[in-house]
């Protein structure tokens, strides 16, 4: 069974001088125990999209416009913020990229996994679990004793986990983990991370700019462009067979390869607004031809089990 | 033997704050020589970022010595600096705190080419902003910092560091910021000026960009410069555990290429 649905969701900003669409139309599903990577450039959509995951879109500015979330088979589309407040933590959990300003700066680590343990196992030994998080997140017992300015980047983001993992979550929702990390950190955090899943049988929706974490992280993969999710598929065949015009060119800009010329393999242009009809890639698409500017694809098979891209380029194929 | 264009002798720099210490740079040895590209690579707290301060002349090191081409930058008086310096151009991490957001891209650049005749600075400004891409260039002139968009600004940041063709670019950072696909964008850029001599000095984080972009890559940790070399070999046969553990840490995304 899927834990998380999201079918065809538009996400919306209002302001002063009008609506900006942060999410044109995002579609994805996790299973259980299945780590996902949704890619994306800057606006991609795909932090939006994490927000609306956990219901904390900005208040009164930013609105699901259209498309369902469901998670655990409960449509939460519409919930009210009090309702979202019981589901987070359990089913899921989030982590963020900039672990100082998820922690709270006053009070000591111990405290604020306690706090979350509280929450959903009211009648847990506090002390026991709280040295038993620490542990699992591969920190010293000491460190519940510590303020958030007294550790490390790393260490912060093993806290943070700690705190998620004290609701015993189904999934974790974790966007930009690493970004703020140094490579050597980032790769202990990847490895924590794995290890975890592997412990803990828990799911990972993992959103991140860079490819190389997701390869690393994700059985499978979830692109993004411009408001769209434009391809999906396991991660072996996204990577090595991409169907989308996009996916291909981001890949070999991520390997920072050269061409026949010489010349560092790039996407001219830049992400547009993604309006119009057509698609949100043509106007920089290598092989975009005439419907492409008139016409968004819908989703065709690309080749692997569940590897499907939004790309005319693909229809009437069959890989 | 030739002089370097740039070399950088034992230098070390301590910071205090508080009551605290910091020995941001231990001792670092490092020279770049006409045309060549270097790419000094750590991770942040290594001391790279403090070398290039130095480098540039934006902050004196405790002890050691600045030559820029075979002249000591301590023993220069500040007119004789100011007008040395100007063959060596820094490009920052983040290009929308590099500009000064009161003064238009045609004031900024103008400002560049201040040793330009004044006549000439407008059509050299245009012929700067055609180059890097940043069209129509007419346009683009009246425009402020704030007006473009992140991938612009760096744009901008190499028309204005190569303004005055400088033999010398140190670059701190300058991809980091960017997305993936518009990186290879500023490396052809970065790459186009090479092409006319410029020596580069590229500070990074990233060993993909060190691997693609430099002739010799220092390695450097805890504020001591533990591995140098060719790229290729530091890279690809590296000694020192230090730098065999950064590259081991990078995400592969190779095993995914198609075969």
């Amino acid at each position: 069974m899927s834990l998380l649905i999201v079918d065809r969701l538009r996400l919306v900003y209002d302001g002063p001088r009008g609506s900006t669409v942060a999410v044109q139309e995002a579609t994805l599903a996790v299973g259980e125990g299945e780590a996902v990577g949704l890619v994306g450039e800057s606006g991609s959509g795909k932090s939006s999209l994490a927000r609306a995951l956990l219901g904390l879109l900005p208040r009164n500015v930013g609105r699901i416009a259209g498309g369902t979330i469901s998670i655990a088979g409960r449509d939460v589309t519409r919930l009210s913020r009090r309702e979202w407040e019981k589901l987070r933590g359990q089913p899921m959990a989030m982590v963020f990229q900039d672990p100082l300003s998820s922690l709270n700066p006053v009070m000591r680590i111990g405290k604020q996994i306690g706090e979350s343990v509280r929450r959903h196992d009211p009648g847990a030994d506090l002390a026991k679990r709280i040295e038993e998080l620490l542990g699992l997140v591969r920190l010293p017992a000491a460190v519940a004793g510590a303020y958030p300015h007294e550790l490390s980047g790393g260490m912060r983001q093993r806290a943070l986990l700690a705190i998620a993992l004290g609701c015993r979550p189904a999934m974790l929702i974790a966007d930009e983990p690493t970004t703020a990390l140094d490579v050597t950190t980032q790769a202990e955090i990847l490895a924590l991370l794995r290890e975890l899943r592997g412990k803990l049988g828990m799911a990972l929706l993992l959103i991140s700019h860079d490819l190389g974490v997701v390869a690393d992280a994700c059985d499978r993969v979830v692109i993004m462009y411009s408001g769209r999710t434009v391809e999906w598929g396991s991660t072996a065949d996204t990577f090595v067979r991409p169907g989308h015009p996009y996916a291909s060119a981001l890949l070999a800009a991520g390997r920072v390869m050269r061409n026949e010329q010489g010349l560092f393999m790039t996407i001219e242009g830049e992400v547009g607004s993604g309006g119009g009809t057509g698609c949100p890639f043509a106007p920089r698409c290598p092989q975009v031809m005439p419907r492409c500017r008139s016409d968004m694809p819908p989703a065709f098979a690309a080749g692997g089990t569940g590897h499907e891209a939004r790309c005319w380029l693909l229809e009437g194929k069959t890989a | 033997m030739s002089e370097p264009l740039l070399r950088l002798s034992a230098i070390a720099k301590t910071f205090h704050r508080g009551g605290e210490h910091v020995r941001a740079v231990v001792s670092a040895d490092l020279h770049v020589d006409p045309g060549e590209s270097v790419a000094l690579v750590g991770e942040s707290g290594s001391g790279k970022s403090t070398v290039a301060r130095i480098a540039l002349g934006l902050m004196a090191p405790d002890s050691g010595r600045v030559f820029l081409e075979g002249r000591c930058l301590a023993e220069m008086k500040p007119a004789v600096l100011a007008e040395a310096r100007v063959v060596m151009q820094p490009i920052f991490q983040d290009p929308g705190q590099s500009f000064n957001p009161r003064r238009s891209v045609g004031e900024a650049l103008a400002q560049a080419l201040r040793l330009a005749p004044q006549e000439q600075r407008r059509a050299r400004s245009i012929d700067l902003l055609n180059r890097v891409g940043l069209r129509p260039a007419e346009t683009i002139l009246a425009r402020y910092p704030h007006e473009l968009s992140g991938g612009q600004k760096q744009r901008l940041a190499v028309a204005r560091a190569a303004a005055i063709s400088p033999k010398l670019i140190v670059a701190d950072e300058p991809l980091s910021g960017a997305d993936v696909s518009i990186r290879g964008q500023m490396l052809n850029l970065l790459s186009e000026l090479r092409k006319d001599g410029v020596a580069f000095l590229m500070i990074t984080h990233d060993i993909s960009v060190a691997r693609a972009f430099s002739d010799r890559v220092a390695v450097m940790h805890r504020g001591l410069i533990v591995e140098s070399g060719p790229s290729d070999v530091v890279l690809e046969r590296p000694e020192h555990d230090y730098t065999r553990r950064l590259i081991q840490s990078v995400p592969k995304l190779d095993r995914y290429m198609a075969s």
